[in-house]
């Protein structure tokens, strides 16, 4: 009888060093997943820390490029105005252009200062590299395409780009698919119309994508983009012209065409108001007109097109030209 | 009770771990804090809302007067909270004129220009600063100035 019970206790022993064990075990796994989710979100967090920083950074150029090189394959978004990453978010305070999803070790970052007519802030873009620009002109927009390509108002060295003849794309399509060789991604970026070339493109890439640029600047500083759904969004100035050609599509593009407008407004209302002070503080200077040149500006911000904020553009310009001297210039 | 006396000194473990493990990510969240702040120092000067522009080309200096115009604490509030609170201000060192906060009545006569301000509880403050130029268009004259960050922390 002693023996039997003895037996039974040491069978309960061991299930219940099996059950006390197995919830020990169960606590340090579970412990150990959510002490790497937090060792992840605080990398995250960093990471979205670290590239508001640079791009505080990088505001104080007019024109700067920057490679950050991590040493673990990254993946972060760049959406409304909000760097993702890991499931953490945040919120930044600068005018980011980006594809859908940017990853890789090197992440190449730029920026442009923005003059609409005075300087509003500068635009920045982040890219991986893994998309080839293709720039496609012909012969009347063979001067500005130079220009984006290698000039002071260029498109960034650190995002890989390419440029062609339209007339060479039927005959030379071999050329462009091995420079294309190494991309994950091609989009071609059109000065010109592309009914003539769109079949040798569509047997010769897999992945492609076609932006369409129109305007009636012989310099194109302003105009439309047309994006690969037919969205047709309007660039002003070629620092936007280059948002229009990173981002991923044209809903991206305008979310933050809008920031631009609302810094643009912002700055505007800084000189409107220094510009009564002025008036008010010199009274033997005339600055009804400038006054009235930026009122009129502010008033066009929101609207659809570019042809409107040209015309107010130069109106502020002449305006500000005719101050000098004793009257000092509003900007 | 073997496994009620490792259970104990399980719990003590952690708790102990934990509160270095919080200790260490205070002490990087202060550190990241000082650091987007010494960052902001260049930043703020670069604002095109207070940055000077003078033939439409920028310069290296700050426009008192759009100091006077420009209120940052309505647009720039996620700006300036983005990683801690702290104050900023600039202040005129020379030449020297009459102590006092700069508004539209007092200005130029002042030597304090309010820029930004969070009404947070801190327990310390570190203050960084930087030398700059303070542009004065009425008499298109340029004084000499810091601006100042207090982290509040």
């Amino acid at each position: 009888m002693q023996s039997k019970k003895a037996q039974m206790s040491s069978s309960f022993n061991y299930i219940f060093a099996i059950i006390i064990g197995g919830i020990i075990f169960m606590f340090f796994v579970g412990f150990a997943y959510k002490f790497m989710g937090f060792g992840e979100s605080i990398g995250a967090a960093g990471l979205v820390t670290s590239m508001n920083d640079e791009f505080a950074a990088f505001s104080a150029s007019d024109s700067a490029e920057k490679t950050l090189s991590f040493n673990k394959e990254t993946s972060f978004r760049v959406y409304e105005a909000k760097v993702i990453s890991e499931g953490q978010s945040k919120q930044i305070d600068h005018i980011v252009y980006a594809p859908f999803l940017i990853e890789g070790r090197d992440i190449f970052i730029s920026t442009k200062a923005l003059e609409l007519p005075y300087r509003v802030g500068n635009v920045f873009y982040v890219d991986d590299g893994s998309t080839l620009y293709i720039l496609v002109y012909d012969s009347v927009s063979d001067e500005v395409v130079g220009d984006l390509v290698s000039s002071y108002n260029s498109i960034p060295t650190n995002l890989p780009t390419y440029s062609v003849d339209v007339k060479d794309i039927n005959t030379n399509v071999q050329d462009l698919v091995g420079a294309s060789n190494g991309y994950d991604n091609v989009r071609f970026i059109f000065f010109t119309k592309y009914d003539t070339v769109l079949s040798t493109i569509q047997s010769n890439f897999g992945a492609y994508e076609i932006l369409y640029v129109t305007s009636s600047e012989n310099d194109y500083s302003s105009g439309y983009v047309v994006f690969p759904d037919g969205s047709q969004v309007a660039y002003l100035t070629y620092p936007l012209l280059i948002g229009a050609m990173v981002s991923g599509d044209a809903y991206m593009y305008s979310y933050n065409y809008d920031l631009v407008m609302e810094k643009v407004s912002r700055v505007s209302n800084v000189y409107l108001e220094k510009s009564k002070l002025l008036a008010t503080r010199l009274p033997n200077c005339e600055y009804t007109l400038i006054k009235s040149a930026l009122g009129s500006y502010m008033s066009i911000l929101g609207n659809d097109g570019y042809s409107s904020y040209v015309t107010n553009i130069e109106n502020i310009e002449e305006e500000n030209k005719k101050l000098g001297g004793d009257c000092p210039e509003v900007y | 009770m073997v496994a009620l006396v490792f259970i104990i000194v399980l719990m003590v473990g952690l708790g102990f771990f934990f509160k270095f493990q919080m200790g260490s990510v205070q002490e990087k969240a202060e550190t990241t804090c000082l650091l987007s702040n010494t960052v902001m120092l260049s930043s703020i000067t670069s604002m095109p809302e207070i940055q000077c522009s003078v033939n439409g080309n920028r310069e290296d200096c700050i426009d008192t007067s759009k100091l006077l115009v420009f209120d940052p604490s309505r647009v720039y509030q996620e700006f300036f909270n983005a990683n801690c609170d702290q104050k900023v201000y600039f202040v005129e060192l020379y030449p020297e004129v009459t102590n006092g906060t700069c508004t539209q009545g007092t200005y130029p006569d002042c030597n304090y220009y309010y820029f930004f301000e969070t009404n947070a509880d801190y327990t310390s403050k570190v203050i960084i600063s930087t030398p700059v130029s303070l542009y004065y268009p009425l008499d298109e004259s340029y004084k000499f100035g810091k601006l100042v960050i207090e982290v509040l922390q």
